[in-house]
């Protein structure tokens, strides 16, 4: 990769441009763990951020180390699921915890699970994954939601979030933008509003781990 | 305990313990022996003993130290006598309670500090040195095997092996040091960022340490060992030769840790500090994790998503295939079976040679067939046998039991038997 592009064509005649272009078309967010793919977006940002606008994209650089694209109002966009919402921000809160840091960002499935059900509440958490009717079976039930959640973690690992491990999960820095989601407001409902009133929604989106 | 009673005892056996630093390393290198084996020869001991000494300015005669320092141990009880041995055998020794755990309470048996490690490692080139010396003097390959192979082989790979399970405790405490720093934070967590460098800097500056000691050694060892291969190879001691490469690979292998032990831990160490520093500019009261725990609490009444951008499907146009004529798939007709038209028997209505039959005697539907069937025409035989049997039951008086027989009439043609009681 060179140093500094002087322009556009320089940037797309990078070998990485083709990767980088298709892993944020469909999604993924980048970071540091990105190595090459983060470091050639971040030097050719100025650039990228031009081609993008006109196809009708933010290509956003987060403060927390993380770019993305963002779909701006009319064009089509993809929605996380109810699922990934959960499991993000349950993994968002988990990041924010000191305690993770020092264990090297890594949760168990467990912990993740624990942290799910602690903090939504076990019937509650089963209805927003509309998993409450499908069985009355204790045993069957927590099966479901274990594979409700590992359906949503391979969405979240798709899109950057998070790094499957074999027995653990490695948190990355794009979970921050559930933090800024909720980050700002004075308080939640106010931040909650700002999002809906925001309207992410538009009604030919498509949702992603369905 | 009797205070009084065991008092009077220790003053009465006039116990004492006096220990120079030289007395508490030769503990420690007899401990890390001991691992290897449960009791150790005399002559053994006494040249772990006089390598130990020889690491002391004031070592004159290491040797004859050696020897003073063997028999202080034994005095003090630090070091027990297993084996007497005899005239031809030497004694063993092995070390006792005590002297375990003064060597446990000073040095932990799983740490590595920087002060053990050179003991160790001095103790590992005063040895190699005196195996140089041996090599320099051998001159059959019996010498070579008993003063070069043996001593590299056995001894000095012990020490070396000593210091790799040490290496292994501190991997252990690097482990401990993360749990400490999570719990640190979990408990206490703004108050907690001065101790947790604090921790992160000591780790650090240990494994810095240990890892300079390492390398700073390794020069020195590896440089007795070529002299040992050289006089090996020049001897055409192959064992020898072999021995020495085993200890030099053991060697870059333990310098290979303790350089990536290092270079991991200020990874972290960076990262660690880092990280905490902008989780307290981001969050310092923890107000971002209660709204999101609000948020997640909120559902599935108040749900809310984040956007991105659709999956990406490319389209990629493939050179144009004229389409293949594939047959139509279908089941495969089984041949119709033949019909073959019989002509109606009209020659004498059968109905008459039925009854013709019956009125012979014929007295069951087998005999009235085997009457009538031979007069039919071959082929019409099988649809006739039925036509006779509708007459029989029309136009006689059947007497026909619950269990009727099945009854042989001729080739291919089987009924079941009626008996005939007359006409109706």
């Amino acid at each position: 990769m060179s140093g500094v592009y002087a322009s556009l064509e320089a940037v797309i005649e990078d070998r990485l441009f083709p990767t980088v272009d298709v892993r944020l078309r469909e999604g993924c967010h980048l970071c540091g763990e990105d190595r090459e793919a983060f470091a050639f977006v971040t030097t050719a940002y100025p650039f990228l951020e031009r081609l993008y606008e006109r196809y009708g994209y933010d290509l956003v650089r987060a403060e927390a180390g993380y770019v993305f694209l963002k779909p701006n109002a009319g064009v089509r966009q993809s929605k996380l699921s109810a699922a990934c919402m959960l499991v993000g921000q349950a993994l968002a809160s988990l990041l924010l915890d000191p305690a993770i840091f020092a264990l090297d960002r890594r949760v168990s499935r467990g912990r993740l699970i624990d942290t799910l059900q602690q903090v939504v509440g076990e019937e509650r958490l089963l209805k927003a994954l509309k998993l409450a009717k499908r069985s009355r079976n204790a045993s069957v039930e927590a099966q479901n939601l274990r594979r409700e959640v590992d359906a949503a973690l391979r969405v979240l690992e798709q899109l950057g979030f998070v790094r499957q491990l074999d027995d653990s999960i490695e948190l990355r820095a794009p979970l921050y933008r559930f933090v800024e989601a909720v980050k700002g407001a004075g308080d939640e409902r106010a931040a909650l509003d700002d999002l809906l009133a925001g309207g992410p929604d538009e009604p030919e989106a498509d949702e992603e781990g369905e | 305990m009797d205070i009084d009673r065991d008092f009077a005892r220790l003053r009465t056996q006039n116990v004492s313990l006096a220990l120079s630093t030289a007395d508490l390393c030769c503990l420690l290198v007899l401990r890390v022996r001991e691992a290897d084996a449960a009791a150790l020869l005399e002559r053994d001991v006494l040249d772990l003993l006089a390598s130990v000494h020889e690491q002391f300015p004031e070592a004159d005669n290491p040797r004859k130290r050696a020897t003073h320092g063997l028999q202080r141990l034994r005095e003090q009880r630090l070091v027990t006598l297993v084996s007497l041995g005899g005239l031809a055998r030497e004694g063993e020794y092995s070390l006792s309670g005590l002297g375990r755990g003064i060597v446990d309470f000073f040095v932990d048996d799983a740490k590595l500090t920087k002060e053990s490690l050179k003991v160790l490692t001095a103790t590992l080139g005063a040895q190699l040195t005196r195996v140089r010396d041996e090599a320099r003097a051998a001159g059959t390959p019996e010498q070579w095997e008993e003063r070069v192979v043996v001593p590299i082989s056995v001894a000095s790979r012990s020490l070396l092996e000593g210091i790799e399970r040490r290496t292994r405790g501190l991997d252990e405490d690097q482990a401990a040091v993360r749990a400490d720093i999570a719990r640190l934070l979990t408990e206490r967590w703004l108050e907690a960022m001065e101790q947790t460098q604090g921790l992160l800097e000591a780790t650090t500056a240990r494994l810095e340490e240990l890892r300079d000691v390492i390398l700073e050694e390794q020069k020195g060892l590896e440089a007795i060992l070529d002299d040992i291969e050289g006089l090996a190879q020049a001897a055409g001691a192959a064992r020898a030769e072999r021995a020495v490469a085993e200890l030099v690979a053991d060697l870059a292998r333990l310098s290979g840790w303790a350089v990536k032990r290092h270079d991991e831990w200020s990874a972290y160490y960076q990262s660690m500090l880092q990280t905490l520093r902008s989780l307290v500019r981001l969050d310092p009261d923890r107000a971002l994790t209660q709204r999101l725990r609000d948020s997640l609490q909120a559902w599935p009444d108040r749900p809310w998503s984040l956007v991105v951008s659709p999956r990406l499907r490319i389209r990629v146009l493939r050179p144009v295939e004229h389409a293949v004529d594939r047959p139509l798939v279908e089941r495969e007709h089984r041949a119709e079976e033949a019909i073959t038209r019989v002509a109606p028997t009209t020659a004498v209505p059968l109905e008459v040679r039925v009854l013709a039959a019956v009125d012979a005697g014929a007295r069951t539907l087998t005999e009235v067939l085997r009457v009538v069937l031979p007069e039919v025409p071959e082929e019409a035989r099988f649809r006739d046998a039925g036509r006779v049997a509708e007459i029989v039951a029309s136009k006689t008086l059947l007497q026909t039991p619950l269990e009727r027989a099945w009854t042989h009439v001729r080739d291919g043609l089987t009924v079941e038997e009626w008996q005939i009681g007359g006409r109706r």
